[in-house]
């Protein structure tokens, strides 16, 4: 019987080779992952998709990089917020993004729809760039201020103000729609 | 009255972030406050929701879009390593250099710069490259470039024999072309020349009118060694640094002694740049003993060595010396002249020899004396050539004038405007100045452009080439008024003073004028000179009165309103950036309260200017700094300084020692640097009353100038005249009249 890292290990070697059955088999594990990460941290769904194909399209030459000493799942994330961040970067750059006030299409089809959860979604929608962007690091992925200032080029103390400002802004955002 | 904790600390109190004594005493009001504790309540009932918030479910047909893209052959390559810090990469090194300079200073002053722009990368594959590796080149551009097929990548190449060469000193080089390839991606590959160690880049258009250059931190790129940085690749760095960025610079040299242990060079590049921190302080005990220690350890090893390099005896006597163990100096010394008399440092100390009796030997002794040194030095050598030029001029020799002169136009090229003016005001040098001043000023003509900064667009450098020739116009224009050749040194003169803002060249040129009866121009010049800020109000004041009186109070008035004029546009063509403040960005003013950077301006035009104590090249601009401090303020502006270290009984003494009254705050986080896109100090920045930051990485002198012409449009609602383009400017007389 085939083991669940025997599995993994099977699947990352395949990728490592290019073929497409194991960069699939990541796909079915990973893909709703990859896809929250990427969305949330970018706030749009097409963006979001696109950094899905590109996460897995680069997945095996870059796994290469993947030593095994972590989780291959954690350092999948870690990518996919890199590359959602770098997206973000460039499309700051071009000015081209907008930030909706209005509930996301993601939120609205979502599994269940308790009213805090989409609230809390909507005001989580609403942050700007930077403060959404450590939120979601910190709060939902979990990384700690110092590999969040990694990630995005600042400081720790840069991260800490941001995660502050974030939750101010959800508090008014979300006791004002209460 | 109840003091309720800070926002921030009750964040990290609910984060579990707060030392051990602050979560104590916080704890202790959490028990009697229900506000409080609502408040850590509501954020950790947010971290638990936002947690258990559900993954969406990607769409459907996803995975069928990304393999069939996979069969297409597409590659995309992914950032699996974090974007790359440009400042204080060793958190090793830090710490252990944070440790030393705490017990000296009693303040934890180690601080990472912030990066400056996050807008744009440029990758190098293989990120460590070996000497003379092909290197594979990725740029993800910005909106900036939006229009463009194609970038131009150019780069200024360190090799180890550059030495200590000033960054400014080295050609910049045009090295690849980036190819488009869509999505603000651009790619391109080179190879490093063998020689090469270490090199900075920056990304331009075509046209060489939009620069990228991150903020003037440019890219940089390392040769390895196996893994490690090449140790030529880090004394590059170091010297190179020395002048753009300090606090990297000794970080570099920390890495440098760190990972070759054994090389002289390092410990005396680390030593002399801590030595220019802590001035006529002295290394304090601990970093001094730190120091001894070591030295006596390599000179144990090398003692017993007969095959040392000239580079390891020119650094064990320079690290000697910059100790002061005078024993160890003269030791080194005595070996240095014997077994490797070319070396730089061993021509130094034959030119002190000869710079010591040139007090009693006359000039054409000295010069034959540095002639033979000069037959010595394998490499030519700066401080040879300055002071061979130097005597040369003394001795009156105009043919050892153009010989030393010759030599040091090629040792420091950028400084042959200066040798030729110092030149043009000695009667028998005068002919060769003129000639000399000359050739520079119909090189101009056709600029080099790889003369021009990596930083600079080649507007930046029209505007320094047209600054470059009023000196060498106003030089060349004096030296013939001198020579009693009236009308081309009035063409030459004029040329110079319609274009620039040159006070020293308005005093000598007014007095020309006046000395030729000119009077009218002469009181033009002088009317430039009371305007300028720099010119102290008693000298303004009696300039004034004597005009006045002169050429009538109204005449006086409309020539000082164009003299402003002329002011606010040069100064106002050079603005560059136009951001706004961020005026909400919170700084800690030096009593520990909180104050907005919109609060702190209140509508007035503003200075800010970044400075740490863990820089020399800051340190060095206090003393000015605060000059410019009372000058902006007497022109109703304000100048914010802004210092990275918390307030601490040290700083404060630093401050108070040095007479230093003007207003500092503290950048707790880093928000004000980071928003403003600091990448080293000092660095300046000046806003008007709205908050828009017209100058920014200008020097201290210009500060005050800068604000006068910023207070002039504002005042007057003039209009800023557009940019004169290089082709509009008035060209230089023709170079026949004599």
């Amino acid at each position: 019987m085939v083991t669940e890292h025997e599995r993994h290990r099977t699947l990352v070697k395949g990728a490592r080779a290019g073929q497409p059955d194991a960069i699939a088999g990541l796909y079915d594990l990973y893909g709703k992952t990859v896809y929250g990460v990427a969305l949330r941290l970018s706030n749009s769904e097409t963006d979001a998709e696109d950094v899905v194909q590109d996460v897995f399209i680069g997945l095996g030459r870059s796994l290469a990089s993947f030593e095994g000493r972590g989780s291959l799942e954690g350092w999948i994330k870690r990518v996919t917020s890199r590359t959602a961040l770098m997206r973000l970067r460039r499309q700051r750059a071009r000015n081209e993004i907008s930030i909706e006030a209005g509930i996301p299409a993601w939120a609205e089809s979502a599994e269940s729809s308790p009213t805090d959860r989409l609230t809390l979604e909507q005001a989580l929608a609403g942050l700007p760039d930077d403060s959404r962007a450590v939120f979601v690091l910190k709060e939902i992925e979990g990384y700690s201020h110092r590999e969040i200032g990694e990630m995005l080029g600042i400081q720790p103390g840069t991260s800490k103000i941001r995660l502050h400002r974030a939750r101010q802004e959800l508090q008014r955002s979300i006791e004002g729609t209460v | 009255m109840i003091f309720h904790p800070t926002q921030s600390r009750l964040n990290g109190f609910a984060d579990g972030e707060l030392s051990k004594r602050v979560r104590v005493k916080t704890a202790g009001h959490l028990e009697r406050c229900t506000k409080c504790r609502n408040t850590i309540g509501w954020i950790r009932r947010l971290s638990r929701e936002a947690n258990a918030l559900p993954l969406p479910s990607p769409p459907a047909g996803l995975k069928d879009r990304i393999l069939e893209r996979l069969r297409r052959g597409e590659r995309v390559i992914l950032p699996v390593a974090d974007p790359p810090r440009p400042a204080w990469p060793g958190r090793r090194v830090a710490a252990a250099f944070s440790a030393i300079v705490a017990v000296a200073i009693g303040a934890s002053l180690i601080r990472a710069p912030e990066l400056v722009s996050e807008a744009s990368e440029l990758r190098f594959y293989p990120e460590h490259p070996q000497r003379g590796d092909e290197i594979a080149i990725e740029y993800l551009g910005t909106s900036m470039f939006a229009a463009e097929d194609s970038l131009m990548l150019r780069a200024v190449y360190r090799t180890a024999a550059d030495g200590s060469t000033w960054h400014e000193d080295l050609p910049v080089l045009r090295v690849a072309t980036l190819t488009g390839q869509g999505d603000h991606v651009y790619t391109a590959t080179l190879r490093l020349p063998e020689d090469v160690v270490y090199a900075l880049f920056a990304v331009e258009d075509s046209r060489g009118s939009r620069v990228d250059s991150r903020g003037r931190a440019t890219w940089e790129l390392l040769v390895y060694d196996d893994d490690k940085p090449d140790y030529d690749a880090l004394m590059q760095r170091t010297y190179d640094l020395q002048h753009r960025n300090w606090e990297l610079a000794l970080e570099t040299a920390q890495q440098a002694t760190e990972l070759y242990s054994s090389h002289a060079v390092g410990w005396f590049a680390l030593s002399s740049l801590q030595q220019l921190l802590y001035g006529d302080a002295g290394l304090p005990r601990e970093l001094e003993s730190q120091h001894r220690a070591r030295f006596a350890q390599l000179e144990r090893v090398l003692a017993q060595n007969h095959a040392v390099s000239g580079a390891d005896l020119g650094g064990m006597y320079g690290y000697a010396v910059t100790l002061g163990d005078d024993a160890a100096a003269d030791r080194w010394r005595e070996r240095l002249l014997r077994e490797a008399p070319e070396h730089d440092l061993a021509v130094d100390i034959g030119l002190s020899e000869v710079q010591e009796e040139a007090q009693n030997d006359p000039p054409a002794t000295t010069l034959a004396k540095l002639e033979r040194l000069w037959a010595t030095a394998q490499s030519d050598h700066g401080p040879l050539s300055f002071y061979g030029f130097d005597i040369a001029v003394q001795s009156g020799d105009s043919d050892a004038m153009a010989t030393w002169l010759d030599r040091f136009a090629r040792v420091q090229p950028r400084d042959v405007v200066w040798a030729a003016t110092a030149l043009a005001s000695v009667p028998p040098g005068r002919e060769l100045a003129i000639s000399q001043l000359r050739i520079l000023l119909g090189r101009l003509a056709s600029s080099d452009d790889s003369e021009r900064a990596l930083f600079h667009t080649k507007e930046d450098q029209r505007r320094n080439d047209r600054l470059l020739r009023q000196v060498l116009a106003g030089t060349i224009g004096i030296a013939l008024f001198e020579d009693g050749n009236v009308s081309a040194g009035r063409e030459y003169l004029n040329v110079a003073l319609g274009d620039g803002w040159n006070v020293e060249l308005f005093l000598q040129a007014a007095e020309i004028k006046q000395k030729l009866g000119e009077t009218a121009s002469a009181f033009e010049l002088w009317a430039r000179v009371v305007v300028d800020p720099w010119t102290s109000k008693s000298a303004a004041d009696s300039l004034s009165a004597a005009a006045s009186e002169a050429v009538g109070p109204d005449s006086w008035s409309r020539m000082l309103r164009s003299a402003r004029d002329m002011m606010a546009r040069w100064f106002v063509e050079a603005a560059s950036d136009l951001r706004f403040v961020p005026a909400h960005a919170q700084l800690v003013g030096s009593d520990g309260s909180l104050h907005t950077i919109g609060k702190i301006r209140d509508g007035r035009i503003s200075v800010f200017a970044f400075w740490s104590r863990k820089s020399y090249l800051a340190v060095r601009d206090l003393e000015t700094l605060e000059k410019v401090a009372g000058l902006v303020e007497e022109l109703g502006g304000r100048v914010i300084t802004v210092v990275d270290e918390p307030w601490s009984d040290g700083l404060q003494q630093f401050l108070q020692t040095r007479h230093l009254s003007f207003p500092a705050y503290y950048d707790a986080g880093s928000e004000a640097g980071s928003a403003f896109g600091v990448w080293a100090t000092p660095t300046y920045f000046v806003a008007d009353g709205s908050g828009r930051i017209w100058f920014a990485n200008g020097e201290v002198g210009e500060l005050p100038n800068q604000v006068a012409a910023l207070r002039h449009i504002e005042g007057t609602g003039a209009t800023v005249p557009p940019i004169v383009a290089e082709n509009d400017a008035p060209p230089p007389p023709a170079p026949t009249t004599n």
